[in-house]
């Protein structure tokens, strides 16, 4: 590993900037196709209830409605939609067949000539309707006596288990204190500006579908064609769009297949955007919804000896892939420090809402915020500095690699040092002096502090714990990351790479490391997209992975360009091999740099020249690698029986944040006045992109700590189904942040890269939280165990204090 | 998210708007700024058959006074009173509470009229309108009609507008010498509806003592709310600590709030109080300042 880059690691602006600054990228809308139709849907506006009948015969006569489809007849023409857990008796479909599971879901399509059109038709559509009582609360829906929502499948809980990782029982029973908390994470989720599209083309003649969407996971084609009943070569999705906006929850499985069987059905391209209320109330992209039982046992000084994690997880009525995130926590399930034993016992709950997601960091953001929570729970009853609790309990640098109670192995960091930093930055010492002059000033100031793993770089073995069989890319499942380099014959460079992006960076990294490795000019790169029959093997932009990934790929395909263009340049020069290296875009001897070739001489040999190419050379210079990830290929026989353990991640960043908050005390208006936040993500490829990474998620982190919820009635309608009452931290919420890293190289990388996406979301919340409480510690003393925290339930909570009404 | 179908009309002059809202009755809507409005058609929470837009029409839009009363055409975009000269020297309330009103990509749009003619209960204008003491005129087939503030916002977005008429001009009358104000909000982002936001309009003599009181509150039921007590507290009194409590007290005993995701009942009831108070506070001071200048 070299430290002295010219490209890795350097100020490089993205590339991508201009064209969307310029309002020039092009997202699905921009995605226009000669004959092209447009989809509109149904709602269900009962949250549970047996569709009795559809007639749809005055819809379908209004001018420029092409089709008009129901659950019923969508369900003979495809497969239900695979889930991620074992749920064989739990049949998902785009539209409900014959029973609704959540108001909003969709129960019949439109295909007209208009989007207006197609939302005319869907209103003249009548359905009668059989109520049944809904079940909105996931405590609730495990109880005993529940509205069941799959009859077939007999109960709502979609999965559960308990699994002790080291002596727990043990733990608890030398422990000097024990503390129980219990948290709630609200539902909210990521809500980009751009809902979700597709625009499906069937092709008759070929038999084959074109599809382009807005999604981040390049899997959907062979998701397509199991569905859809096709050979997955005859799916052919384009990942040329910009995703406007994601963090994860871009997925669109039902919207996708839905676009495909209604442009089948109609042998014409349908495109199908969702509106607002589509996607917020039945678009499958809600984050995870989370009630934590939580149990910590410690020795008087504040040393943590065991972790209790129960936790019900609201899936909503299907199980997506979004489901899966109770998994992922496992991999960091002890947060940054030395607990050696955690019992773990996660409870997977299907209710009246639309599914739920993957968001930003897969389930971790919640479990670091009970982590973090029950550790400010043990500070407070023992009277420790909440820094402080923590340095007692961080896993020591010296300590790498260090395997975690579950069998996932922490790669290297240093987090004191980071927790150190970031109090130094933000003049922890002398907070009693700032809250002492706020209220002055008649505001109450308080300081936060919480750490984060950040495992980056995920293989599917982190899903061998639901033993799905039937799970596409699950199981002992590789998720490498391929590249296609092709230096051409003026030697100016095209990588492919085989999936799309929503704002990470993804041209502007993989050029910049073209341009470290084949010693060229950002000038001579061309970033393109392959489509899924474009033989760029991809997996998906999800946990942390794809700078890592995408890193180590192009390492690869450029070693194996350089390797045949050495050989030409060794042959030409008459020396071996070993001693021609590329050095300022010359193949040089290295013994005699006066004799040398150029980069484009010997590219135009590798085309045109058999003459000068080694013997039985193949011309051309195209070269695909496939990066795999070091930690596929575990399999659960890989353990003893019963003995479930996991290692599915790579490397594992850290984060620490320290927000400061002023509150008033008599509105209650909570506002952060200043944010510290110290991360370590190994080596950096663009430090910039990381910057835009590492703030953006933690806006996401005061969305979740302060503003988003979406809000259910208890008879499961949806209260906050648009911008109006769902809020989102804007331009004007960006407090005023102030960002250091570190550097810990991850050593099983060859770049010494980790994952940035999604530290600052998984901190942020519990970091906030933690400030508010800190500013109310003096005149109430109250805990704060639920998010969002809005001034009303402040207000509702402090009235419950005696001192406050005073 | 697509409107219902409509027939669009955009005619050049008052008289023919008149004359097609007459025509289709209830089933036109009249359009201004667009900023309730077009989210509405999309939801479908609307569906007029005829759409009449306003915006072509030439001459709603003045910003003048008239006889001591600032006339704003029903037309004039919200940005605009925010920045107007006149309004912010002899009305500072309302340049003060325009620059919250959503923001300024929706001020350039939202018009003055078209805000209190949709009266959202928790918007500023209305109560705004209410604290001045200001009137709007209505013009319909047979004529123009001035309705004061108080008898205008009938309950939640219902205005005394009848069929066939509409909001031409919007009348505040200027406060005399001595005058202070202060506006407050709370709302949960910048920008957003507030939860509670108080106008708050006191007169001072040179003894400093009240003779000229408005508080208006909105955000704490179907339409703004006039606070009664303030003139019977303060009239005559030099407004301090106690009677400014009593007054922030008896807005909120007096105010009948709902609850919804963002505030309950109860927590708007103690805004109302701790709004109050505030906006009082900062109107003394500025009415102390002026009333000493006299």
């Amino acid at each position: 590993m070299t430290t002295s880059w010219k490209w890795i690691g350097q100020h490089f602006p993205p590339l991508e900037d201009k064209r969307f600054v310029l309002g020039k990228g092009r997202y699905i809308n921009d995605v226009v196709l000669p004959g092209m139709l447009h989809l509109a849907t149904l709602p269900s506006p009962h949250a549970h209830a047996v569709i009795k009948r559809i007639d749809t015969h005055e819809a379908a006569r209004l001018p420029g409605v092409v089709k008009i489809i129901t659950g019923a007849e969508l369900s003979a023409v495809m497969d239900a939609i695979p889930q991620n857990l074992f749920l064989p008796n739990v049949r998902w479909y785009p539209l409900a067949v014959d029973k609704a599971r959540y108001a909003g879901e969709w129960v019949a399509a439109v295909v007209a000539s208009s989007r207006y059109l197609a939302e005319d038709a869907a209103e003249r559509i009548v359905v009668e309707y059989e109520p049944l009582a809904p079940v909105v609360d996931p405590e609730q829906a495990i109880e005993p006596g529940a509205p069941v929502l799959h009859e077939a499948h007999g109960s709502n809980i979609a999965f559960q288990t308990s699994i002790d990782f080291g002596d727990v029982e043990g733990a608890f029973q030398q422990a000097a204190h024990v503390f129980a908390g219990k948290y709630r994470w609200g539902r909210h989720s990521g809500v980009p500006l751009e809902t979700f599209g597709c625009v499906a083309a069937w092709d008759d003649l070929q038999e084959m579908i074109d599809v382009w969407a807005s999604q981040q996971n390049p899997q959907i084609t062979e998701q397509i064609a199991r569905t859809l009943r096709l050979p997955t070569h005859k799916v052919r999705v384009h990942m040329d769009v910009d995703i406007g906006g994601s963090y994860g929850n871009k997925r669109g499985r039902k919207q996708i297949f839905l676009t495909c069987v209604a442009s089948r059905m109609v042998g014409r391209p349908v495109k199908f955007i969702e509106d607002r209320m589509e996607n917020m109330a039945a678009g499958d992209a809600h984050g995870p919804d989370r009630v934590w039982h939580v149990k910590i046992a410690s020795d008087p000084q504040g040393k943590i000896l065991g972790l209790d994690l129960r936790v019900i997880d609201d899936a909503g009525a299907y199980a997506g892939r979004g489901a899966m995130q109770i998994s992922k926590p496992l991999t960091a399930l002890v947060g940054p420090y030395t607990i050696p034993a955690v019992r773990y016992t996660p409870i997977s709950v299907l209710t009246c809402k639309t599914n739920q997601a993957p968001y930003n960091g897969f389930g971790q953001a919640p479990t670091n915020f009970a982590i973090e929570r029950a550790l400010d729970m043990v500070a407070r009853e023992l009277h420790l500095d909440r820094a402080e609790i923590r340095f007692r309990n961080f896993i020591q640098p010296h300590q790498f690699p260090y395997e975690i109670p579950t069998g996932a192995t922490y790669d290297s960091g240093n987090y004191p040092a980071v927790l150190q930093k970031v109090l130094e930055l933000s003049g922890y010492a002398d907070m009693a002096a700032r809250k002492a002059a706020a209220r002055q000033r008649g505001k109450r100031l308080g300081v936060g502090v919480a750490a984060c793993i950040e495992p980056s770089a995920g293989a599917g073995s982190v899903f061998n714990f639901f033993r799905n069989p039937a799970m596409i890319g699950g199981g002992g499942g590789d998720v490498g990351e391929g590249v296609r380099l092709h230096v051409d014959v003026n030697g100016n460079v095209t990588a492919a790479i085989g999936f799309q992006s929503a704002g990470q960076g993804h041209e502007t990294v993989v050029t910049q490391l073209v341009c470290e490795t084949l010693q060229v000019e950002p000038s001579q790169v061309l970033v393109v997209r392959a489509d899924s029959t474009g033989g760029v093997p991809s997996v998906a932009t999800t946990g942390s992975r794809m700078h890592l990934m995408l890193g180590a790929a192009v390492l690869g395909a450029a070693s194996k360009i350089k390797d045949k263009m050495v050989a030409i340049a060794s042959q030409t020069l008459g020396i071996e091999p070993s001693l021609v290296e590329l050095r300022e875009g010359q193949f040089v001897a290295r013994l005699l740099p006066s004799l040398r070739i150029s980069f484009t001489d010997v590219a135009r040999i590798a085309y045109r020249r058999a003459d000068l190419r080694p013997a039985n050379m193949e011309p051309g210079l195209v070269e695909t690698y496939v990066y795999r990830n070091p930690k596929s290929g575990e399999r659960e026989d890989m353990f003893p029986e019963g003995a479930f353990r996991t290692r599915g991640y790579t490397s594992f960043a850290f984060a620490a944040h320290v927000p400061v908050v002023e509150i008033d005390p008599e509105t209650l208006h909570i506002d952060i006045v200043q944010y510290f936040m110290v991360h370590d993500c190994g080596v950096q490829m663009n430090p910039q992109i990381v910057d835009g990474l590492v703030y953006g998620g933690t806006m996401r982190g005061i969305d979740a700590a302060l503003l988003s919820e979406f809000v259910y009635s208890d008879n499961g309608q949806l209260l906050s189904q648009s911008f109006m009452d769902h809020l989102l931290a804007s331009a004007m919420e960006v407090p005023h942040f102030t960002m250091e890293s570190l550097c810990t190289p991850a050593p099983g990388h060859p770049l010494g890269a980790k994952g940035a996406g999604e530290g600052g979301y998984m901190t942020g919340p519990a970091a906030i939280i933690n400030a508010i409480e800190d500013a109310l510690a003096e005149d109430y003393g109250v805990s704060l165990t639920s998010i969002p925290i809005t001034p009303t339930r402040l207000y509702e909570l402090l009235q419950a204090v005696p001192a406050a009404r005073a | 998210m697509k409107p219902a179908p409509f027939t669009y009309a955009a005619p050049s002059t008052v008289e023919d708007a008149i004359a097609l809202l007459t025509a289709h009755g209830d089933s036109a809507k009249v359009l201004a700024g667009g900023q309730s409005l077009m989210p509405m058609l999309n939801f479908r929470l609307l569906r007029p058959a005829y759409l009449i837009d306003l915006n072509r029409i030439q001459g709603l839009d003045v910003v003048t006074e008239r006889d001591g009363v600032l006339v704003v055409g029903a037309l004039t975009r919200q940005r605009r009173l925010e920045q107007s000269d006149l309004v912010r020297q002899h009305y500072p309330l309302l340049a003060e509470a325009a620059a919250l009103i959503g923001h300024p990509a929706t001020r350039n749009r939202g018009t003055v009229g078209g805000s209190l003619v949709h009266a959202d209960p928790a918007a500023e204008l209305p109560a705004l309108l209410l604290a001045y003491g200001g009137s709007v005129v209505l013009q319909g087939a047979q004529g123009r009609r001035q309705v004061p503030a108080a008898e205008f916002f009938v309950t939640y977005l219902t205005t005394a507008v009848e069929p066939g008429e509409i909001l031409v001009e919007v009348h505040f009358p200027r406060w005399p010498q001595g005058t202070g104000w202060g506006f407050v909000e709370e709302s949960r982002r910048h920008g957003d509806f507030a939860l509670v936001g108080v106008a708050a309009l006191l007169t001072c003599d040179a003894q400093r003592r009240c003779t000229q009181v408005a508080v208006a509150l909105t955000g704490v039921g179907g339409v703004p709310h006039l606070v009664a007590e303030a003139a019977t507290i303060l009239h005559g009194q030099v407004p301090d600590a106690a009677t400014i409590a009593a007054v922030a007290q008896a807005a909120a005993s007096s105010v009948e709030p709902e609850s919804d995701i963002h505030a309950s009942a109860a927590f708007r009831r103690h805004l109302s109080d701790v709004l109050t108070r505030r906006a009082l506070h900062t109107a003394a001071e500025r009415a102390f300042q002026t009333a000493h200048s006299l």
